[in-house]
């Protein structure tokens, strides 16, 4: 399978006071497309700190990431800013919808600041919208919508520009069981296609069953690289 | 994400209304006191503008100001009509004195006593009566808002009389003028009726009014009535500015003025400032989320400066609107009268209330830009 992301011998300090703590260790990794990838480990362990990283969103320390053929390290941040815009797309655990805008428009959001003209926006993630069962709530407020369709909008963000890379961060966190697995659902139905890869960061076991991969972390180490059928055995 | 922009800054109502009053506030400070104070600084020359047949003001070298007016000798007359270029000089009073009100209390008036013959110095706008009745001894003329200040709610009519110093005087004429500085009523006498009603006093008259002879240069005909009788001969329009710089320097009006407008320029950057500070705070995350998914630096600029740009034009708008209904609806009070929003004092605002706004996003900017996306990663 292709590589999607491949990681050399990453580590990430952070300025505390005076001097840097080192909060991720040595991280080699490689993810592929057409899988769902699951970080898992204790509150604190890097994970968030790994996929902000590999997302582009923070820079790194030591070591080299790799997303899509292109180094992360030679990047200058606005050139980050658009490789982010092109090819990643973001879930989180609060949605982080903007309440002033309708569904269809927080969907639309990264059409909308890669230049794409508003009314083809917007059709554009009314479509995506429509097909993860929100149709007939587009126009809505965030407000207006439960916590599940709320994710579902933030969801159809992730995807209306088509991105390669999907991270999500505790996407199931503040779900009921039901809506959880609908929404896990959707992302592994995403995973399926051969073109893109998912990576989430959960702590939720209910929902360990959808991944293809386990990457278990500890103390800003990967400790562990299961297949799901192992990592839930050995839970 | 001009549109986005603006729904974020109409999604939060009460901080949207903050932030126009802040603008609105200092606009209308602004506008409203620098108006009454150019009004004012008007006024202080209208008198002087109200003279239009004369081309210089001759005068005691110690006048710095058209109300206080050192006397000259009645010989100064002579000595300036002997000299060469001008055509005519004409005496010209002007001074304070006290008027008995029908209700038997003084009020101070403003007298203004013109030739005789000429009425040289006469007010241009006369509401009723013949102007050249002035030449009649014992008679006046008052100026419309003196009249109602005299004989309140009375309708305006000619034949009334009033009394200065024990003389009776006619009321045969009324005028309007351009408010002056002082507010007391203007009467209007003839020169020589001045004279019979002041008290005795050696030296009288006031001013000199000089008309140049056709095609004379002012400047030299001034340095020639400067050279023969030792008075300071002015323009129009050079006394005017020396009225105005007089009470620039000398008064504590431009200080006072001053402050207020400062106070207004402060508190509506204050306010306009931490209001939109505050928006920009409350809204980091949402910036940080777009951030996160892809919006540039210069688009969040762009973003802020509309949000910016339309919050600073409602709140000029409304801070001009609310000045100019305020002049509007005390265009016909005689302490207010006159005061107007000349388009200098809006654009001269509008200047100000942009580099308010600059400022006040300035700081929102720079926690924009220096804003960590991975904060969406945080709960």
């Amino acid at each position: 399978m292709e590589t999607a992301i491949a990681i050399r011998h990453l580590d990430k300090d952070f300025p505390v006071d005076t001097k840097n703590v080192r909060v991720l260790f040595d991280i080699n990794l490689q993810i592929c497309m057409g899988e769902l990838t699951m970080l898992v480990g204790p509150s604190g362990c890097g994970k968030t700190t790994l996929i902000s990283i590999l997302s582009g969103i923070l820079s790194l320390t030591n070591g080299d990431v790799e997303v899509l053929g292109q180094s992360l390290k030679a990047m200058k941040d606005t050139q980050r800013v658009l490789f982010r815009r092109a090819n990643i797309g973001f879930i989180f655990q609060q949605y982080n919808l903007l309440p002033a805008l309708s569904s269809a428009e927080n969907a639309a959001i990264p059409l909308l600041c890669a230049g794409v003209p508003r009314t083809e926006a917007i059709e554009c993630a009314t479509n995506i919208l429509n097909n993860i069962g929100m149709r007939g709530q587009t126009e809505k407020l965030p407000h207006q919508l439960s916590g599940g369709q709320q994710q579902r909008i933030a969801i159809a963000r992730a995807l209306v520009h088509n991105p390669k890379i999907i991270v999500c961060d505790e996407p199931t966190a503040a779900l009921d069981a039901k809506t959880g697995t609908a929404v896990m659902e959707i992302l592994r139905e995403i995973a399926n296609d051969k073109n893109r890869t998912v990576i989430i960061v959960t702590h939720d076991n209910r929902v360990y069953h959808f991944a293809d991969r386990i990457l278990e972390m500890s103390d800003g180490r990967i400790i562990g690289d299961w297949n799901t059928d192992e990592f839930i055995h050995k839970e | 994400m001009i549109s986005m922009a603006l729904k974020m800054l109409f999604g939060d109502p009460a901080k949207y209304y903050g932030l126009v009053f802040g603008v609105t506030f200092a606009t209308l400070l602004m506008a409203q006191q620098t108006s009454i104070f150019i009004g004012l600084m008007a006024r202080t020359a209208s008198a002087i503008f109200a003279v239009n047949e004369a081309d210089i003001w001759v005068m005691d070298q110690r006048v710095r100001y058209v109300e206080e007016i050192e006397p000259l000798r009645d010989v100064e007359l002579s000595n300036v009509r002997s000299v060469p270029g001008v055509q005519w000089a004409v005496p010209f009073y002007k001074g304070l004195t006290t008027m008995r009100m029908p209700d038997g209390l003084t009020q101070q008036v403003q007298l203004i006593g013109i030739d005789d013959v000429s009425l040289v110095g006469m007010c241009p706008k006369v509401l009723m009566g013949d102007p050249l009745e002035l030449k009649k001894p014992q008679t006046a003329m008052i100026d419309k808002n003196g009249f109602l200040f005299t004989w309140p709610n009375q309708p305006l009519q000619l034949g009334k009389y009033i009394e200065i110093n024990d003389h009776r005087l006619k009321v045969d004429s009324i005028c309007e003028v351009a408010p002056t500085f002082l507010t007391f009523p203007i009467l209007y006498v003839s020169y020589n009726t001045a004279r019979e009603i002041l008290p005795p006093q050696r030296n009288q008259m006031s001013i000199v009014l000089v008309k140049a002879k056709k095609g004379e240069s002012l400047q030299a005909l001034k340095k020639r009535i400067t050279n023969k009788t030792g008075l300071q001969a002015l323009t129009q329009n050079e006394f005017a500015w020396r009225s105005i710089n007089y009470i620039l320097e000398r008064t504590g009006i431009p200080i006072n003025f001053g402050i207020t407008i400062f106070l207004g320029i402060l508190i509506g950057a204050a306010i306009t400032a931490q209001t939109f500070y505050i928006f920009v705070v409350e809204n980091l995350k949402q910036f940080a989320v777009m951030k996160a998914v892809g919006v540039t630096n210069r688009q969040l600029l762009k973003m802020v400066l509309t949000q910016a740009a339309v919050v600073g034009a409602t709140g000029y708008g409304l801070g001009i609107g609310f000045t100019a209904l305020f002049f509007k609806v005390t265009a016909n009070s005689p302490a207010l009268k006159g005061f107007v929003l000349l388009w200098q004092v809006m654009a001269g605002t509008a200047a100000t209330i942009a580099v308010i706004i600059l400022f006040s996003i300035l700081f929102s900017l720079r926690k924009v830009f220096k804003l960590d996306p991975a904060i969406v990663f945080r709960g």
